[in-house]
């Protein structure tokens, strides 16, 4: 064979037509490798051995053997007029039977159609590099990659195929492409979106959804610092956070950052990453995925004000039963006590009217008329002590239910007071008791319901001669004073009750006034059922407008004050003038 | 009588006071304290074998007199009756636990607290005379 290797010098344009054959067409050109990333090896390849060729006469058939891909001569046609070993290699054939096929044989799809598409190309000056499957011997195939040149080695013009097995290179193209859309549906499919940041926290890269969220377009966001939307007082501390983690290279765990979006809205978006390195291993950035948590930090927050508000509630609900419990438990109390006391105060008397009749029953044959007499006034007096406890019960229910009624008159308190203590004269001579009561300089009129004033009166009275030992003094003492409505001071007359007695311990001088409740101390002595005083606060503060308190005499002793506001004369003489 | 037994009878009430003595004066020697500190003044100078003793008392009550008179070694053999108003199930514990050998509510019945009386001291008397 001889051929022209002139021609194997003859330049190109610097074009390439890329085609593939699929399914037996030869497809419309398409560029599945851009121009400028064709490895130009072959071609460049195929030039530098045809000049060499041509330089040194040497043969075909050696210059074949020297290049790295299947090399096969054909004629115009197709026929195989000579190939290299590397051909047989890859087509499982060996150069005779090679010599024997058209070039079509060999390629999947390929047929005289396709190869005088090819011939056209050519001679239209257009390299021409085909991709596609070329078929062993034994029915195996493997992606090709073949660049077809026009020769003239002969005045007939030839064409030689340089087929190179692109399997591992489209295993590398495929499983990038797979690489890429796995990425591309993640990113698409969450609603989540990815990022990239440089060291100084500089985007280098984010998906679209960050759109979605933040309001700004990725070629926006590209080249701006993440933290640059954060919130003003939240982005030094973000960046304290993040900085941290660039310095441990440590894994982004869930940084939050509260960012505005472009239309002001504000977002808790959810950072979490990995540090990247470059081959240096040295860190350059970090990349991870962002999620916009602002809907589950609301609820978050408001479940955490519900929780406290629930909390809240229940601690108020929690104090408020068990305060609720305390009042009932001390009303039980209060009760019980009172139930005690009024079975102690109505055995005492009873046993003195069944004791002494007793006694008149068992004596009467042995006791002459004055003994006798005696057990008649015991029994009377423990009757009459009765009574006054049943009075003292009746009030009580009176005031309790409001519907004491006051017969109020202008009078001198000082009298009042006066007749109250001459009526325990027996009581004071028996117990040899010294009482003070000087009669003051001023009025003391004030408008009272006598019988009710002469009973608190006794009933402080009788306490501070139950106090009092025997051969002790009582004073009783009236002074002007003041009793405080509204802001304006009302003149009015205060009486004292001064015992000898041991006194009310500090803290329970005000619980003496309470109904059912006494002083531990003084349980007998202050009237036993411990209703007196609640009388008397009653009728003086509910009844007259008036004050009544305790106070321990530093002397020894309580100081039991009644203060009711005074009659002034000189409003009435101001109102009769008008 | 010189061999009379010494009773004491400890009651803020003048008449319940004197319903017990009444009843008691003929047959013991009677000495009546009218507060619980008058009742512990008299305590070592009456020596008595029997305090009937009331509870409600301004001052020291009944039951503090109760646990004077008890924890005391010198009236290791002193019997302690309480007779007071205060009837409620509590009160009457409260009264054993202070130390008292029996308890009489009032109203009580004169035989019944007479023929007490009696018992006491004389079982108090046979624990002496086994001493």
């Amino acid at each position: 064979m001889k051929y022209k290797s002139d021609e194997l010098a003859k330049g190109y344009k610097d074009e390439t037509m890329f085609l593939k054959i699929d399914r037996g067409q030869l497809l419309e050109p398409t560029p599945i490798i851009q121009p400028d990333q064709v490895p130009k090896k072959p071609a460049v390849a195929a030039t530098v051995v045809a000049k060499k060729v041509k330089s040194t006469g040497m043969l075909h058939s050696e210059f074949l053997e020297g290049v790295y891909d299947a090399a096969i001569l054909t004629d115009r046609t197709g026929k195989v007029l000579d190939c290299n070993t590397r051909a047989s290699e890859f087509f499982l054939l060996d150069h005779d039977h090679m010599c024997r096929l058209k070039v079509t044989g060999l390629l999947a799809g390929a047929d005289d159609t396709v190869l005088r598409a090819i011939v056209t190309n050519l001679d239209n000056d257009r390299r021409t590099v085909i991709e596609a499957d070329c078929i062993r011997s034994d029915g195996t195939s493997f992606p090709g990659e073949i660049t077809v040149n026009l020769v003239h080695l002969t005045e007939h013009g030839e064409l030689s195929f340089f087929i190179r097995n692109v399997t591992r290179r489209r295993e590398i193209v495929n499983a990038l492409r797979e690489s890429e859309q796995r990425f591309r549906d993640i990113a698409e499919s969450t609603s989540d979106w990815i990022w990239e940041i440089n060291k100084e926290g500089v985007y280098t890269f984010c998906t679209e959804k960050a759109t979605e969220v933040l309001g700004y377009p990725v070629q926006e966001l590209l080249g701006k610092s993440l933290f640059e939307s954060a919130m003003a007082d939240h982005r030094k501390e973000a960046w304290e956070i993040f900085n941290g983690y660039v310095e441990r290279h440590q894994d982004l765990g869930q940084l939050e950052v509260w960012m505005f979006s472009v239309d002001g809205t504000l977002h808790c978006v959810s950072f979490s990453g990995c540090p990247v390195f470059n081959d240096a291993k040295k860190c350059i950035g970090y990349r991870g995925i962002a999620s916009d948590v602002t809907d589950r930090k609301k609820k978050e927050e408001e479940l955490d004000r519900y929780r406290h508000r629930l909390e809240e509630l229940v601690r108020e609900r929690t104090a408020e039963l068990v305060g609720a419990k305390e009042e009932a438990e001390a009303a039980n109390r209060a009760k019980s006590d009172f139930l005690a006391n009024m079975s102690h105060e109505l055995r005492t008397p009873m046993h003195g009217i069944l004791s002494f009749a007793n006694f008149g029953i068992t004596r009467i044959d042995r006791s002459d008329k004055g003994e006798l007499l005696d057990f008649f006034q015991e029994i009377k007096d423990s009757g009459e002590r009765l009574l006054h406890l049943l009075d003292d019960l009746l009030d009580l229910a009176k005031l309790e239910a409001g519907k004491m009624t006051y017969e109020k008159i202008d009078l001198e308190l000082f009298a009042v007071v006066d007749s109250a203590v001459s009526q325990f004269q027996s009581l004071i001579t028996e117990k040899n008791l010294n009482i003070t009561l000087d009669k003051p300089d001023f009025s003391t009129v004030c408008e009272i319901d006598q019988n009710r004033i002469i009973q608190v009166m006794s009933n402080l009275m009788s306490n501070a001669i139950k106090f009092t030992p025997e051969g002790k003094t009582i004073q009783i003492r009236c002074r002007q004073g003041s009793i405080k409505r509204g802001s304006l001071p009302q003149p009015s007359i205060e009486v004292s009750f001064y015992d000898e007695g041991v006194g009310v311990p500090e803290d329970e001088l005000n619980q003496i006034f309470n109904k059912f409740t006494q002083s531990g101390k003084t349980h007998t002595a202050v009237g036993g059922t411990g209703l007196g005083l609640a009388i008397c606060r009653e009728i003086i503060v509910t009844g007259h407008g008036g004050l009544i308190w305790a106070e321990n005499n530093p002397d020894g002793g309580v100081v039991l004050t009644t203060s009711l506001p005074l009659k002034s004369t000189v409003k009435i003489k101001a109102a009769n003038t008008l | 009588m010189p061999d009379m037994h010494r009773i004491m009878i400890v009651d803020d009430d003048p008449k319940n006071a004197k319903i017990l003595r009444m009843l008691l004066e003929e047959d013991y020697e009677l000495a009546v304290a009218h507060t619980g500190e008058e009742a512990l003044e008299l305590l070592p100078k009456f020596k008595p074998e029997l305090v009937l003793l009331d509870i409600m008392m301004p001052g020291i009550d009944g039951y503090e007199v109760c646990r004077k008179i008890k924890t005391n070694d010198r009236y290791s053999s002193t019997k302690v009756l309480i007779v007071s108003s205060r009837a409620m199930g509590y009160e009457l514990e409260q009264g054993y636990e202070a130390g008292a050998d029996n308890y009489f509510c009032k109203p009580f019945d004169h035989q019944a607290i007479v023929a007490t009386v009696a018992s006491m001291l004389d079982s108090g008397a046979d624990t002496g005379g086994a001493e």
